[in-house]
């Protein structure tokens, strides 16, 4: 034990400078990744807690009237992973021993299917059980509240009855109009039916519904309850969340209506899933970046670990010892690393929650914070075992090692293949263990569709690429930087030369290096292409459906045809959209008169379809909505209405209509606004909201002098659609500042790893070093030396990075493509295509200036005294 | 005749407090020009302490080194360096050659480091070489020599810069008689032929009578009124002072 504690401890001592860079790089790795985790995990819980008012299930869906078995239809559809039948009602309830003694309590009735209720996750029960399906008595669940109410406890009885009925109403043909009895019975007498109680709610998810005023009954037994009324069959789904939610919108479409809880489904929209998938797949980049400079470290420090085990070795000290010493040694720095990481990890999720930054974007600022224990503990995890597995390695090569050779020189046991050897077995630890066991702890998000699996090995490919870079060009590297250092030697003499032959001596060395840095331009190339591609789907969508539009918000509801004469007036003016007549659908459908859209758009150039338009059974679809849910001209579309389902045809595909910024939807419709008059008796005569479309160039303050004119008094919010173009660009911006920040990282990674190179081959060419000092060599000579080195890593590193990222950002924006239901154009790197070298270039140079420092301090004296 | 190294009263210390001990104290002395001048001792006496001294890598605890007529610790960092380049070459008592650079390139290391191109003179460089009876050996790497071979490529390299005055310390010690003569012959004709000055460390009688001068460092102090001085100073009469100073 005296020799473990000893030597590793000495070992760790006398190189503070390699365990401390040891020691970071895994710990920035397993602080990103855990970090990445932790933030993605709290965005989803911190944003599902702020939509989620009353507890509801991801769908509600209502059935076509032509369907036979909706319910085993249902069951049938991708996505779905449970259904249930659903209807909720008032209802007196009272102790079933207190029958005919006053009306009881006025409570909230909801029906489902007792084999659901679980699968629904819809309750919790904090006394007793849930409902059995197919009891012989019928049970219900009481809320907590309730229970109190009337004194029951699990076991007792209640008695359950309809109220006495207000008449329904429903919007028919433009018209509200009460319902028909349908055939009730004659007399309005409530049947009133006695349930066991077998459990009590705690107040969450359904049972906090009505004040805990609630009861759970199976739907078949609460059905006689409120027999002859007219209960319209909806059905609750949950969603199942390895499907993509188009998907499931998409095959539901055909015969349903449908609503969807935004709380319960967040972060699940395609481009929502592409977003979270990129910060995760960021967050495996990382932690590969981090311990391939580990590797890198363990590598460099590999030729002298050999030479230190052949010494110990010769001097009589058994494998065993030796192998207990360096376990000991690795597996502290790396639990250290370990720790550290884990904490810096979860700061970091904390800070960039607090400060509105989340994996959904920036601005949601999230105040709870919850640890995902098992999974970040599991990466931590990782990051340690793969970074001791590293560590292990030198002892099993320095078993076959000969003694006689290490104790010799360098030279020998450079040549012998072992460091070639040791970047294989980084390789495949990195770019094939980490990413697999990755992937299972972190799963993608949404289903793994062909264009996502194709991305993720895309991007584990060019790890590997990457990181094998070593491997397999050491040769045409050296030459490569040869040519590049030759200028040097022209300019700085002795540091080109030296630092030349220092290139030459250590190819893989400066490889690693120049691999780190091309990691992390590439990525960053990569980004930046993806992001112009995004920011020039926004400008391509811009111009057509907001750049030449004023937007209008609160307006004191103003008569259509006197808004519309006052507009006339402006020079310029072309159409007025109505932004007041809205219903979803469950999609949000606009209704626009049919004459405000020959002037512009599709229509301009084609009379029949405004034609069609005009008919009423007709809806424009927005480009995304055409995408994401796979409506082509010709598809129906189903609604449903007060009057039952209407089907409507898509006649165009436009983004030319009806955009609006509040909410800010690009899934949407257009049908005529007659339509939404009948359908759901909307006013359309008065406007409270719209955009006015203007000619190319017309001054928008036209708008808000013809406004001042007809309302002078009112205030109204006037939103210009150059403006919301611009507010667009900068949100996408805001939100791809969390890829910043973490690349970022990853290129302080990346320095890290060009400094630990250049300080351990400072350190192992110390005496070689104060040699030359003895000599003569100046301090500014030393800094040259290291710096014409950073130079050519960072030229070398950052033009093979960028032009890796160029190339690969097509593929990247195709696969976002299809992964987001975006349509995006090839933007290409632009200005980055400079700007990424330029900066790999500059991180370079400044990883070198601690090792200046630390080479400057090297003794002269000690390097020339030992033989 | 000008002086080209001055010692003054240097003293060297080494370690703290208790343990502190003084591996020079007071030596005084120099070097002409024209002059070639060797110390004796036995080992541990601060030999190399004192060439490490003379030569500027280390600094003396009290007392001055003049190199060339300037107070060397008076210098900064960067022109002390600059100073050494310019005034020593050093043959150093373990080889430190570079491993990664060949014979040729070790040797063409000074010219390199004073931002010369070591190609342009490498006719020169093979002469030297050629000497030392290592012209075969130039595309070598030092792991590849013999330790002998090693020395030889140590003293070619400090002869290549051409400065005025060579440290050698022990500069035989891993040589064969044969050798040994050959390298001593080397620097007695830098002397003679080249007007350069040479400061030897050695053990051996022999490569002492090619001096002008001996001096005998004994327990960091030098031994007065011991000196020996040339020309022509025989081997017995070495003997003779080491045998008195029981070394
Ligand atoms: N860095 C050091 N720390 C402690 N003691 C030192 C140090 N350097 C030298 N010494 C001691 O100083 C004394 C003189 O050393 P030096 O190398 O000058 O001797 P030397 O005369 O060259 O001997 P040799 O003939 O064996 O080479 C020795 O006793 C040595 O142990
Ligand atoms: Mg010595």
């Amino acid at each position: 034990m005296a020799l473990v504690s000893t030597i590793a401890w000495q070992g760790i001592r006398h190189k503070p400078g390699r365990a401390l860079f040891s020691i970071l790089g895994i710990a920035l790795g397993i602080a990103i990744v855990t970090g990445v985790f932790t933030l993605d995990h709290n965005t989803v819980l911190g944003l599902t807690a702020k939509k989620g008012g009353e507890w509801a299930p991801a769908l509600e869906v209502r059935p076509a009237a032509s369907l036979v078995d909706p319910r085993g239809d249902l069951e049938r559809l991708p996505g779905v992973a449970d259904v249930s039948t659903f209807f909720q009602n008032d209802a007196l309830a009272r102790r079933t021993e207190e029958t005919g003694r006053g009306r009881g309590e006025r409570v909230r009735l909801f029906a489902l299917d007792a084999e659901s209720i679980e699968g629904l996750d819809a309750v919790r029960v904090l006394a007793g059980r849930s409902l059995r399906p197919g009891a012989a008595e019928p049970e219900v669940l009481l809320g907590e509240a309730l229970a109190e109410a009337l004194g029951l406890a699990v076991g007792d009885r209640l008695s359950l009855s309809r109220p006495p009925r207000q008449p329904r109403t429903a919007c028919v043909d433009g018209e509200i109009r009460a319902l028909g009895p349908e055939g009730e019975p004659a007399a309005d007498v409530p049947v009133e039916r006695a349930f066991q109680v077998v459990g009590v709610l705690a107040r969450e998810k359904l049972g906090r519904r009505s004040q805990g005023m609630v009861v759970i009954a199976d739907a078949a037994a609460a059905r006689e309850l409120y027999v002859g009324a007219r209960v319209d069959p909806v059905y609750w789904v949950r969603q199942d969340p390895n499907v993509d939610l188009e998907r499931l919108r998409a095959s539901l479409g055909a015969s349903f209506s449908y609503e969807l809880n935004k709380a319960v489904l967040i972060g699940a929209a395609a481009d929502e899933r592409a977003f979270r998938n990129g910060v995760r797949f960021a967050g495996l980049f990382a932690l590969v970046l981090g311990l391939y400079v580990i590797f890198h470290t363990l590598s460099m420090g590999l030729v002298e670990r050999v030479r230190e085990i052949a010494t110990l070795h010769a001097l009589g000290t058994t494998r065993a010892q030796i192998a207990r010493v360096f376990l000991a040694e690795a597996a502290l720095l790396a639990s250290v690393a370990g720790v550290l990481g884990l904490a810096g990890g979860l700061a970091l999720a904390r800070l960039l929650l607090v400060r509105g930054v989340t994996t959904l974007g920036t601005g949601h600022v999230i105040r709870t914070f919850d640890v995902p224990w098992p999974a970040v503990l599991a990466l931590a995890g990782l990051g340690v075992g793969i970074a001791l597995l590293g560590s292990v390695w030198p002892l099993s090569k320095a078993r076959g090692a000969s003694t006689v050779a290490a104790l010799r020189g360098d030279q020998a046991v450079k040549s012998s293949g072992t460091l070639r050897g040791f970047h294989l077995f980084a390789a495949i630890l990195l770019a094939g263990l980490l990413p697999a066991i990755y992937f299972a702890i972190v799963p993608v998000v949404g289903e793994a569709q062909k264009e996502l699996v194709g991305a993720v090995l895309a991007g584990v490919g060019f790890l590997a690429l990457l990181v094998t870079l070593p491997l397999v060009v050491p040769a045409l590297l050296s030459r490569t930087c040869e040519l590049l250092a030759r200028p040097m030697q022209a300019l700085w003499t002795y540091s080109g030369r030296m630092a030349a032959l220092g290139i030459r001596a250590s190819p893989s060395r400066i490889a690693v290096s120049a691999a780190a840095i091309a990691l992390v331009a590439a990525a960053f190339t990569g980004l930046k292409g993806m992001t112009r591609s995004l920011t020039g789907e926004i400008d391509v969508w811009a111009q057509r459906a907001l750049v030449d539009k004023v937007y209008l918000r609160n307006l004191p509801n103003i008569p259509f045809q006197e808004l519309r004469a006052a507009l006339t007036q402006v020079p310029g003016f072309v159409a007025l959209e109505n932004g007041s007549a809205r219903s979803w659908v469950p999609f949000l459908l606009l209704g626009l008169r049919s004459r405000e859209l020959y002037a512009h758009g599709p229509c301009s150039s084609d009379p029949e379809l405004l034609r069609r338009f005009d008919r009423g059974d007709a809806v424009i679809v927005s480009e995304r909505l055409a995408r994401h849910l796979g409506y082509a001209v010709g598809d129906r579309v189903h609604v449903g209405t007060g009057s039952g389902v209407v089907d409507l045809e898509v006649i165009a595909v436009s983004d030319a209509y009806g955009y609006f910024p509040k909410p800010d939807e690009r899934l949407y419709g257009v049908v005529s606004d007659q339509f939404l008059q009948r359908a759901f008796c909307q006013d359309v005569e008065t406007i409270s909201e719209c955009a006015v479309v203007l000619a190319p160039g017309t001054d928008p303050e036209l708008v808000r002098a013809a406004l001042h004119g007809l309302r002078p008094e009112a205030a109204f919010g006037f939103e210009t659609g150059a403006w919301l173009r611009e507010e667009h660009l900068r949100d996408l911006g805001r939100d791809f500042r969390l890829f910043d920040l973490i690349l970022g990282l990853t290129a302080a990674l990346a320095a890290l790893g060009v400094l630990n190179g250049q300080l351990l081959a400072g350190l192992e060419r110390a005496k070689e070093l104060g040699i030359q000092k003895a000599l003569g060599v100046t301090r500014r000579q030393v800094a040259g030396m290291v710096l014409c080195e950073s130079l050519v890593i960072g030229a070398f590193g950052g033009l093979l990075g960028t032009a890796l990222g160029a190339t690969l950002t097509p593929v990247i924006v195709r696969s976002l493509e299809s992964l987001s239901g975006l349509e995006l154009p090839d933007a290409g790197p632009g200005p980055w295509l400079w700007i990424v070298p330029a900066g790999a270039i500059v991180v370079a140079l400044g990883a070198a200036l601690y090792p200046i420092a630390r080479m400057n301090r090297t003794n002269a004296v000690s390097a020339v005294r030992a033989p | 005749m000008t002086k080209l190294v001055e010692a003054h009263d240097l003293y060297r210390f080494q370690g703290e407090g208790q343990d502190q001990t003084a591996i020079l104290r007071g030596v005084t002395f120099d070097v002409s020009e024209r002059e070639f001048v060797c110390i004796m001792g036995p080992s541990g006496s601060g030999k190399s302490t004192l060439l490490h001294l003379l030569s500027g890598l280390d600094q003396p605890s009290a007392g001055r080194v003049v190199l060339r007529g300037q107070d060397v610790s008076k210098l900064s960092e960067e022109a002390r360096t600059l100073e050494r380049r310019a005034a020593l070459g050093y043959v150093f008592q373990f080889f430190n050659l570079l491993p990664n650079l060949t014979v040729l390139q070790n040797v063409g290391l000074p010219l390199a480091i004073s931002g010369q191109h070591p190609e342009s003179e490498e006719a020169r460089l093979v002469a030297i070489l050629e000497r030392l009876g290592l012209a075969s050996r130039r595309h070598a790497f030092p792991h590849q020599l013999s330790g002998g071979e090693m020395q030889r490529v140590s003293i070619a390299r400090a002869l290549a810069g051409g400065q005025p005055l060579i440290l050698a310390d022990e500069p035989t010690g891993n040589l064969s008689q044969k050798a040994g003569l050959e390298v001593m012959r080397i620097l007695r004709g830098l002397v003679d032929d080249d007007g350069r000055s040479v400061l030897l460390v050695t053990h051996n009688p022999r490569d002492a009578t090619f001096a002008d001068r001996v001096l005998f460092l004994v327990d960091g102090e030098l031994a007065k009124g011991r000196e020996l001085h040339g020309p022509d100073i025989h081997v017995d009469r070495v003997h003779e002072a080491l045998a008195a100073l029981a070394i």
